[in-house]
């Protein structure tokens, strides 16, 4: 034993403890077993799920109103998922080798995050300091200054029309669809995301099987790194969810890591991109290297000058909220920083 | 990047791989091997994170399920598979005492819970000087942060190496062992302070881990 251990032994030695005797050890496993079918049942659920949100179409007007990166319209038939635990094909690890390094640190950092879903009838509320492009179309780009921008979002996985609410600019703008909408790639609650695989090869298969048809130039690559940038922002959801959805970005070629990029706020993070090869635009979502948490995103344009930012986040405060407009609720546990905002 | 993914001084690194490989693709026999092998560890460590046998219990059922739910996330690197089990362990010990408040009665007010130090009574025969090597140790606890109690708990109550430790809690090794030296100052105030422990603790000898290192 080397030295600093050595002290430490001494200065804090190891409560004495006994092994489980039969009858605790035959509650582990008794309560373990349980824990396992309950899980398996959960899996099954989740396929069911995606089968049943097949046939359920949605309007893409909604969708507008969610903000930064969500362009999809609901899936217009889904397939059915793999029945089992393995992976049908294991696609190959394509996206650039720092990337892939970075994503896996991301991954294994958010398996260890404590999310707490949101209790039912609560909704997800994410607050940001945004700069936008206030421009006009066609025009040469102007970021306006800075404002905060809140949203509340629905996290009922039934149909609804109440989709939430976006406080920006001194307004309030209900995000109101349509027609009832059921949660889904479009509108991803806590609830849609945890029924999605946590193997990254399944996760990639069911999000393709869930892409509704696009409308512009976009290669398929670029729209599923779209829609699984679409899932990290202002969502939430279960750790092994969100680890899988980064190990999912390392099998999507292209996918680019920059280093040193920093939030709106200048927080430092790492950047995580895709060019779009036809709208020679970019997004790049800012993670926490500590946590991977999306802390912000960034949006440039490709022009003859250069890259211009033409947009800018910076994710302050997560959690949620009993009604749409209200504040936060707060954690009900020890108050406890913001994983953005870091331990110093 | 942890820079720690093999280390070829170990001659059962292979195995360690293989191990893993076959967790990460879900294999049954793999899950209850480590089951068969670490549950015992597994309730130690809740056990001395927690102080009450009956939370130790849930927690070691609850450590399995993460593993197994978290089965995809695991490395392929050569390190044995007990550490990354041992990291799950700890955190979701804290977590359990975090979550109900346990943590804070426990560490500051033990003597007002009379099931704690019961719990740790039954193993320590009723010898004073094992109950003020508990009060010692419960004061001691509380005095740590959380991330510094985490890699203690893993360095030295469950003999982890750095590399281990730092590639389970996805850190670098240089900041387990600042956690570890800032631990070690912050214990040091704490047993320089007015009322010094009486009983050297170097004369009880350290636990065993219930499995020694490198057995699978």
């Amino acid at each position: 034993m080397t030295a600093p251990e050595q002290t430490l032994h001494d200065l804090l030695p190891a409560p004495v403890t006994t092994s489980p005797t039969a009858p605790e050890r035959d509650r582990i496993e008794a309560r373990l077993r349980e824990g396992l079918r309950h899980q398996a049942r959960r899996e099954q659920r989740a396929t069911a799920w995606r089968e049943r949100a097949g046939a359920v179409a949605a309007p893409g007007v909604v969708l507008a109103c969610l903000g930064a990166v969500v362009t999809l319209t609901v899936l217009v038939a889904g397939s059915p998922a793999p029945e089992s635990g393995s992976a049908q094909r294991v696609r190959p690890v394509v996206a650039a080798p720092l990337a892939v390094q970075v994503l896996d640190r991301a991954s294994r950092n958010a398996a260890r995050r404590d999310v707490t879903p949101p209790a039912p009838g609560e909704l997800l509320y994410a607050r940001s300091i945004v700069r936008s492009n206030e421009g006009r179309y066609g025009g040469p780009v102007q970021l306006a200054g800075r404002h905060v921008r809140e949203i509340w979002l629905s996290q009922e996985d039934g149909p609804t029309q109440d989709l939430g609410l976006i406080r920006e600019f001194g307004q309030d703008w209900p995000i109101r669809s349509g027609g009832p909408v059921p949660a889904g790639p479009a509108r991803p609650t806590y609830g849609y995301l945890a029924s999605l695989p946590t193997d990254p090869d399944e996760l990639l298969d069911a999000l393709e099987s869930q892409l509704a048809p696009w409308d512009d130039a976009r290669t398929r690559d670029q729209v599923v790194f779209d829609q699984i940038a679409s899932l990290m922002g202002e969502v939430a959801a279960p750790p092994d969810v969100t680890a899988a959805l980064f190990q999912a970005l390392t099998r999507i070629p292209g996918v680019q890591v920059e280093a040193g990029a920093r939030d709106l706020l200048g927080r430092p993070g790492v950047g995580l991109t895709r060019t779009d090869g036809v709208f020679l635009t970019r997004d790049v979502l800012i993670l926490d290297p500590r946590t991977g948490e999306v802390i912000g995103t960034r949006s440039y344009m490709d022009g003859p000058q250069g890259e211009t930012l033409y947009g800018a986040t910076a994710l302050v405060q997560r959690g949620t909220a009993r009604r749409a407009g209200e504040p936060p609720v707060p954690p009900a546990d020890a108050p406890r920083a913001t994983s953005a905002a870091g331990r110093a | 990047m942890t820079g720690v993914s093999s280390s070829p001084d170990r001659p059962d690194a292979p195995q360690h791989r293989a191990q893993r490989a076959l967790l990460r693709a879900g294999d049954h026999d793999a899950f209850g091997r480590l089951f068969a092998d670490h549950a015992d560890e597994v309730f130690s460590l809740a056990l001395r994170l927690t102080g009450l046998r009956a939370v130790a219990e849930d927690v070691t059922s609850e450590v399995y399920l993460v593993a197994w739910r978290r089965r995809h996330t695991v490395e392929l690197s050569d390190l044995p598979l007990r550490s990354w089990l041992l990291a799950i362990a700890a955190r979701q010990a804290m977590n359990a005492t975090r979550g109900i408040r346990r943590r804070r009665s426990f560490l500051h007010s033990g003597r007002a819970r009379p099931g704690v130090v019961a719990d740790f009574a039954d193993e320590t025969a009723g010898r004073l000087d094992d109950a003020r090597l508990l009060e010692r140790t419960r004061a001691a606890m509380a005095a740590l942060t959380r991330p510094e109690l985490e890699v203690v708990t893993l360095c030295v109550w469950s003999e982890l190496t750095y590399a281990e430790a730092a590639e389970a809690l996805g850190v670098p090794v240089g900041t387990v062992r600042s956690r570890l030296n800032r631990a070690r100052r912050r214990l040091r105030t704490l047993t320089a302070g007015p009322d010094p422990a009486p009983t050297p603790p170097s004369t009880r000898p350290a636990p065993a881990p219930t499995n020694p290192r490198g057995h699978r």
